[in-house]
Parts: structure tokens; C-alpha cells; sequence
């Protein structure tokens, strides 16, 4: 009977000394940057995990791409040239367009934009804690890549650097709840701040009073302010505004521009202030 | 060295399941995956539990973190939770049947989706706790290939 008991409770005891240590790291974690090292020590460690991961996604598209019809090039090239075609005449309309803002902009004595330089990366992990939207990309500070670099998909902005190594870096989606984006509706120019809610197809408008002009359908765009993320980058459309009696502000959900759960290959964006900032840190 | 043999292919089979954990996935499955992880875990626990116990538990749970880049301590807390559980019903759980097996199995990680997803829900995070009954049935459905896997590698004598 005591043998029993014994050998029953041994597990409790243990897990009631464990707890202790893994709150004790928690708070050690959460309160302070001791830990950051370590982390940076043992990610090289985890890596090729992550590579070994990605190995049946890179053998589909391989596989894909090894055995392609002929037919299927030829209308995919005649696509891509109709497309290419398309583009052309649309930048050609842009630079037109670009040409005069900047025109405008000085006559106003205000700042020229400066157009920014992309580097292609692929996604090569995600994180699976749903309490944390972070993904790792194939780019490192051997490309160049600095903390606080934008991200971008095809269809607008997916987050920031957040974690630099060698040949990879971590970025923190915009629909991590950590996150806050300073935002405009591009129809007035109205300005907010989109915050994550750890749901990938989910943002939500913070400090819009009630007499702001925003309806549903209206797109949002990344306003510039704070210095991090460029200005002009699709964020988001507004899919619902609420009004809760008693609430000083209104209740706006934004569904992301960027497939945040889907795309794979993506853009790192150069700003000029973000290189001579990084360029300035020690 | 008996020992340590069962050492070496569990931790092989862990890194198995942290391959299978960090795959990219997309839409819903992401959030449906189960915690290969932790299912790997309770397996070696359930059939070698004199060898593998809370620390063992409570170790995975720390590469877990790392893996992650979760909190250091969260993945620890959950781990050493499950393998305490196990630890305590090791004794009945040789008794159990295949089914009332992944029946625990499904229990455990519907106790520490709901465990989690309440702290989880004190960061305004109510999205979780909707996924857990699903991430229960996915391990229930993954659980009996990897207790058959584990069961084999287990019994292997070298």
C-alpha cells in the first residue's frame, strides 16, 4: 500500500518542481532579455529542422516544375507576355503619375518618396504556437536583411523583421497580437492603428471615434508614421464597423490584403531609413 | 546501453515529430495540427514509462520553446504536465484497451488545449479555444500510428 502511494505521487512531486522552474522561466523570459541569447545560440541548432520541413514542399515544386507539356509553356509564355505587356503600359501611366507627385511635392517643400528595393525570400517555417504569428524566411544578414525590415506579399504587407542570422530570419506578422500598424482609409486619409488578433484573417482598428468618416469596403493602407513600414502598402479592407453603446470609439475589423496563411514567396522591402538606421547601429 | 538505445531512437523519433510539428501548412490545418510533439512524448512515456518520465517530459518541452520561440517554460509547464499525468496512470494504462487508449490520449490533449487556450483567453485570444476539440480529434486520428510506431521501436531489444 505504501509502495503504491509512493510510486504514485513521485510524478506529482516532480511536475510540482517543474512547474516551479517553468514559471520561474516564464517570468525570466517574459520581464527580461536574458534569454535572447541562448535563443540566438540554439536557433542554429533548430534550423535544419526547419529545412527538413520544407523538403516535401520543395520536392512538389520540383516535381511540378520538372514535367511541364509543351502546350502549357507556350500559353503560359503567351500569358505572361500579354500580362507583361499590361504591366508595361500601366508603370508607364505610373511614372507619368510619379512624375507629378513629385513635382507637387515640391512645389509643397515637402519629402520626395523614394522608391524602395525588394529582395525575394520563401517562407521556410511558421510558427505553430497559435499565441505568437511569426514565420522564418531563407534571408539573412548575409543579403543584407536588418530588424524592423517590412515584409510584403503579392497582395500587401505581411509583417516585419524581427530576428536576424546568417541565412534566415524571423518575421512578425501583422496579425500577431503584438502587433500595431499605423494605418490611413485611402479614400480620406483617415488615420488609425491596425492591431493583430492572433487570427490570420483578422485585424482590428483601434482609436476611430464614431464621427469618423470609414465605411465598410474601405481600403486601408500603410500611412508611413512611426518611420518603420513604408507609406502606400495595402494592409487591409474594412469588412465590419461596430458601434457598442458606451464605447468611445468604434469596433472595426479589417480583413488583411496579404494571404498571411498562404503565401510562400515574398518581398523583402529596403526603405532607406530602415538601411541607415540599421547602417547607424552599432 | 539497453538504455541508452531507446534514448537514441527516441530522440530520433522526436526529431521526426519536430519536422512533422513545423511543416508549413496552410488555411485551417494550421491551427488543426496536432502536437506531434507532445503525442510522441505520452507514447514513449505510455510504453517505456521506468525509462521516460516527467523530466524526460518536461526536457521535450524545453527544445519545444526553442522550436517554437514560444516563452521559454510554456511548452516546459504543458509537457511536464502531460508526462505527469501518464506518470500517475502508467500503472492501469498497460490495462487499457487500443481504444480506451486514444480515448485518454484524446482526453489529455483536450485537458491542455483547454488549459492553454484559457491563458491563451486571457490575452484576448478567443479563437483558440474553438480549435481544441478539433486538435483532439486530429491526435486521436495521428495516435494510433505513432503508440504502433512507438510500441515497435519500444520493444526492439538491442
Amino acid at each position: 500500500m505504501r509502495n503504491v502511494f509512493n510510486k504514485a505521487s513521485s510524478p506529482a512531486r516532480k511536475f510540482l518542481i517543474i512547474a516551479f522552474v517553468a514559471v520561474l522561466f516564464m517570468l525570466i523570459d517574459s520581464f527580461t532579455p536574458w534569454m535572447k541569447p541562448i535563443y540566438s545560440a540554439v536557433d542554429n541548432f533548430v534550423r535544419p529542422i526547419y529545412w527538413l520541413s520544407n523538403i516535401p514542399i520543395r520536392l512538389e515544386a520540383l516535381s511540378k516544375n520538372a514535367v511541364v507539356p509543351r502546350s502549357q509553356l507556350e500559353s503560359e509564355n503567351l500569358r505572361l507576355t500579354k500580362e507583361s505587356l499590361i504591366y508595361h503600359g500601366q508603370l508607364q501611366r505610373m511614372s507619368d503619375l510619379a512624375a507629378e507627385n513629385t513635382r507637387l511635392r515640391r512645389l509643397l517643400n515637402a519629402t520626395e518618396l523614394l522608391v524602395d528595393n525588394v529582395l525575394v525570400t520563401e517562407v521556410i517555417g511558421v510558427s505553430s504556437n497559435p499565441l505568437r504569428h511569426t514565420l522564418t524566411v531563407d534571408r539573412g544578414s548575409d543579403d543584407g536583411v536588418y530588424v524592423g525590415q517590412p515584409l510584403l506579399d503579392a497582395q500587401g504587407l505581411m509583417g516585419q523583421i524581427i530576428d536576424v542570422h546568417t541565412n534566415h530570419s524571423t518575421a512578425l506578422l501583422i496579425t500577431d497580437m503584438s502587433h500595431a500598424l499605423p494605418v490611413q482609409v485611402l479614400r480620406n486619409g483617415v488615420r488609425s492603428i491596425a492591431q493583430g488578433l492572433s487570427d490570420y484573417n483578422l485585424l482590428q482598428l483601434q482609436f476611430v471615434s464614431p464621427t469618423s468618416d470609414v465605411v465598410v469596403g474601405d481600403t486601408l493602407v500603410s500611412s508611413g508614421l512611426g518611420g518603420l513600414y513604408p507609406v502606400g502598402y495595402p494592409v487591409g479592407t474594412i469588412i465590419s464597423i461596430e458601434r457598442n453603446p458606451g464605447d468611445s470609439f468604434l469596433n472595426i475589423q479589417v480583413d488583411p490584403s496579404a494571404e498571411i496563411d498562404r503565401s510562400r514567396h515574398l518581398l523583402l522591402v529596403f526603405t532607406s531609413s530602415g538601411a541607415d538606421s540599421d547602417a547607424a547601429a552599432p | 546501453m539497453k538504455k541508452d538505445d531507446h534514448l537514441v531512437v527516441a530522440l530520433v523519433s522526436l526529431m521526426l515529430a519536430a519536422t512533422l510539428h513545423v511543416m508549413p501548412v496552410t488555411g485551417s490545418w494550421i491551427v488543426w495540427k496536432p502536437n506531434f510533439l507532445l503525442l510522441v512524448t505520452m507514447a514513449w512515456i505510455f510504453h517505456r514509462p521506468s525509462e521516460f518520465g516527467v523530466f524526460f517530459a518536461a526536457s521535450v518541452g524545453i527544445f519545444a520553446d526553442f522550436l517554437m520561440r514560444s516563452t521559454l517554460g510554456h511548452h516546459m509547464l504543458m509537457f511536464a504536465f502531460c508526462g505527469a499525468l501518464i506518470g500517475v496512470l502508467s500503472r492501469w494504462s498497460q490495462f487499457l484497451s487500443f481504444i480506451q487508449r486514444i480515448v485518454l490520449v484524446s482526453l489529455i490533449v483536450l485537458l491542455v488545449g483547454f488549459v492553454e487556450a484559457s491563458i491563451f483567453a486571457a490575452y484576448d485570444i478567443s479563437a483558440a479555444l474553438t480549435q481544441v476539440p478539433m486538435v483532439a480529434l486530429f491526435s486521436a486520428l495521428f495516435w494510433p500510428i505513432i503508440d504502433k510506431l512507438i510500441a515497435r521501436s519500444s520493444a526492439v531489444d538491442y
